[in-house]
């Protein structure tokens, strides 16, 4: 009969701590035996019928012993990995009642979820109304997947504990025929209980959900021997990922630095001349390696650096490197921005972004405490996508086209829906996007659920709609820049140039002083957005730490004319 | 005349062409938009820009940058020099205010990163953001003056000069002062006081 959610409510671990602790003190005893084992023999010149009885009688026991050996440490290593799978299942019902709790659902005993709210719809819904339930369901299917995820887990540890006893029961575990101490040896590969996989395919609650389940033994384990479960996996806590993904950088450093290696002396023949067939047949090979190279290094650069780094993502199947590396602590902060950089983004250049978002950090932590809020602030550069580049302007990956845009814009909505999913309580989250990835920004924003409270673009050639209705942002939260002599702000090549769209808000780019009277200084061009002390970080400060009424409002012309309608000289009753 | 692909031996359309050539003409016009800017990319940035490269940098652009960075202080000693600082900041706003309450011990670094152009391509570069802590309570009005000047002055000492005040009204004060490296001191008081120093470029070894 499958186990229900009243019976793993019920589950503790100390009953299964206790069996441990006696199991490992019987194996103790047993292994004990060893030297007498050893030194039990048939005295010496003793011969005939008895002497032989003797010796059968002295191998069986000595093989049953084993066999006992062996049982009894199958037994413990079982109960041992079942005990921290419990405690898993444990944190799993903990975790998911304080869910439950914090967003005022109830779970009944037999582990239905119910809100107050009804969740229907209704023929007076407007907008509003919509997304409001919309977010509401999406509380309960979560709530729902943990209740799901803690169950798989229990039915795991149940099974996997089951089949070890039942393998003793029937004397299926044999000690072989070595020492006693090959014996245990023998039993605890038997007894050992695999943890379970992440759901295959699962989504970002899921994933959250099955991670909840395990231990923090069972989490060190996947850390340290299959950090691919997790090191790339939304859904997952940004700590855990980071630790998973350091141990994956130093498993690739070294893959890259031996493969290079083999490949640069194939370069060259035996005779001292350059071989040019294995050069054509590992020249493609030999610039990949390369370019993760590159891309280790700056990693490893930024990792060194002082203060809070993690690595929430690291990917090497890609044509180019993908990575996420944050400042600050995601799973802690109080507020998160996400910056998704454009066009000729690499991770091996990605040092400029991360200190562009150290900066935005420090500034914005600063302007929370000056207010008297304790506020903390990480900031996430985001590259986990195929950035175009200049070699790929006429490839698929274009600069010129949406697919690296939309691509990564679901990838990116994962990400944002993840990073809810990993923390009981929602962070304050804001979405930056520049340039190409202000499109693939906008592309993400379309997906329901990202969670993502506020977005600010600059220098965009679109945000991959002409309707700002289309992303999924609470009305009035959407803000742009646009700064003079970007022309690239102007291309309106994914949808309407968004200095046009209705319902934006506008900041300004050009010198510029706030509300409190502080002067700021103004950019110009494509690329300094994000330039330390200027009106547009300023701004952006202001919406990542969760003041955005503190913006500087500015409208800025850009290189090419602007949608008529957003002209200063535009007649306001015709807009 | 048929007209196929030799790949896929699937017959181009007319439609095919259509679409490429517009997918030609629009990337040519992205490409040559985009080759206006300065720095030729989209995403590189002057001195403190946006961050990214994607510039073919010259080995004489590196190179420069190199020299510019070996002729400064190396980041231990600028570190040393400037928690040095925040220490004496400190010391010289609780003199004017013993009322505050810093939150830390002592200045320490809160982060460190890699450096922004025309660094990036330097090997062994970074900065860091230092901070003095961060102190609940604030300087009033009638003592900013005399808590500014006492943190000029200490600043002075060790190169800070060329003052940019952001704000000077009843209930908020904020104000920097700047090295011949472009690291800056910035101190501010509203509801609760803070001192930062955002670090230059420096190498690092």
């Amino acid at each position: 009969m499958p186990l229900s959610w009243s019976d793993i409510t019920a589950w503790k671990h100390e009953p299964l701590a206790t069996a441990e602790r006696e199991l490992r003190t019987t194996r103790r005893d047993l292994l004990d035996l060893a030297d007498e084992l050893a030194t039990m023999g048939l005295p010496r010149n003793w011969t005939g019928d008895a002497a032989r009885t003797s010796g059968t009688c002295l191998r069986t026991v000595a093989d049953d012993l084993r066999d006992v050996v062996a049982e009894v440490s199958a037994a413990y290593t079982a109960v041992c990995d079942a005990a921290d799978g419990v405690l898993g299942v444990v944190r799993a019902v903990a975790e998911a009642r304080e869910y439950a709790r914090l967003s005022s659902l109830t779970i009944s005993a037999s582990g239905v979820v119910t809100t107050k709210e009804l969740l229907v719809c209704r023929a007076d819904d407007d907008e509003e109304d919509v997304e409001t339930r919309r977010a509401r369901q999406a509380q309960v299917d979560e709530c729902v997947t943990r209740i799901a995820e803690a169950l798989r887990k229990a039915a795991d540890v149940d099974a996997d504990l089951s089949a070890v006893l039942t393998s003793i029961e029937l004397n299926r575990i044999e000690g072989g025929k070595g020492t006693l101490a090959q014996a245990s040896a023998i039993g605890e590969v038997k007894g050992d209980l695999s943890v379970l996989e992440p759901p295959r395919g699962g989504s970002p609650t899921q994933n959250a959900a099955w991670w909840a389940t395990l231990s923090p033994d069972e989490r060190a384990l996947v850390i340290a021997e299959n950090p691919g479960w997790i090191g790339n996996l939304d859904g997952i806590d940004a700590t855990s990922r980071d630790l998973a993904n350091r141990n994956l950088l130093d498993t690739r450093r070294t893959h890259v630095t031996t493969r290079l290696a083999e490949l640069e002396a194939g370069f060259i023949d035996e005779d001292g001349n350059f071989d040019y067939v294995y050069y054509q047949d590992h020249i493609d090979e030999y610039h990949d390696l390369m370019e993760e190279k590159g891309a280790i290094a700056t990693l490893d650069e930024m990792l060194a650096r002082p203060g809070a780094h993690q690595l929430i993502g690291v990917d090497f199947t890609t044509p180019r490197t993908q990575a996420i590396v944050a400042n600050g602590n995601v799973d802690t902060a109080d507020h998160v921005a996400v910056f998704t950089p454009g066009l000729t983004s690499t991770v091996e250049g990605m040092g400029g972004y991360d200190s562009s978002m150290a900066q935005l950090r420090a500034r914005t932590e600063d302007e929370l405490f000056r207010r008297g809020e304790s506020g903390t602030v990480a900031t996430v550069t985001w590259l986990d996508y195929q950035a175009p580049q200049w070699g790929t302007t006429f490839a698929g990956d274009s600069v010129a086209l949406s697919g690296s845009a939309e691509n990564g814009g679901r990838d990116l909505a994962a990400y944002f829906t993840g990073l809810n999913a990993s923390r009981l309580t929602d962070p304050d989250l804001t979405a930056l996007g520049h340039s190409y990835g202000s499109t693939t920004t906008g592309y993400s924003l379309q997906h329901e659920g990202t969670g993502v409270d506020r977005a600010v673009f600059f220098g965009s050639p679109g945000l991959g709609t002409s309707d700002l209705g289309d992303l999924h942002l609470p009305e009035g939260n959407a803000y742009y820049a646009e700064a003079k002599w970007d022309p690239v702000g102007d291309l309106g090549r994914f949808g309407t140039d968004p200095t046009g769209l209705e319902g934006m808000n506008h900041l300004e780019t050009g010198g510029g002083e706030s509300a409190d009277g502080r002067s700021w200084n103004g950019v110009e061009g494509h690329s300094d957005y994000l330039q330390d002390g200027s009106t547009s970080q300023y701004s952006m400060a202001q919406v990542v730490g969760g003041h955005p009424g503190d913006v500087i409002e500015g409208k800025n012309v850009g290189f090419w004319t602007d949608p008529l309608d957003a002209q200063p000289w535009w007649p306001g009753f015709l807009t | 005349m048929r007209d196929d692909n030799p790949m896929t031996g699937l017959r181009r359309t007319s439609t095919d062409r259509r679409r490429r050539a517009r997918v030609a003409t629009t990337a040519a016009a992205v490409v040559a938009v985009l080759a206006l800017l300065p720095g030729c990319t989209g995403d590189a940035g002057g001195t403190g820009g946006t961050g990214g490269t994607g510039t073919t940098r010259t080995t004489g652009d590196t190179v420069d940058a190199r020299q510019q960075l070996d002729s400064r202080r190396s980041e231990a000693e600028a570190k040393r020099d400037n928690l040095a600082l925040l220490a004496e900041v400190r010391e010289a706003l609780t003199k004017v205010n013993p009322a505050l309450r810093w939150r830390t011990p002592e200045p320490a670094v809160e982060s460190g990163s890699l450096c922004k152009k025309p660094f990036d391509a330097v090997d062994g570069a970074g900065t860091l953001n230092l901070t003095a802590g961060g102190a609940f309570g604030s300087i009033p009005d009638a003592d900013w003056p005399r808590a500014w000047a006492a943190v000029k002055e200490v600043a002075a000492k060790r190169g800070y000069g060329d003052e940019h005040v952001l704000k000077d009204e009843p209930g908020g004060h904020q104000a920097s002062v700047y090295d011949e490296d472009g690291s800056e001191l910035s101190v501010g008081t509203g509801v609760n006081t803070t001192a930062t120093i955002f670090g230059a470029c420096y190498l690092t070894r």
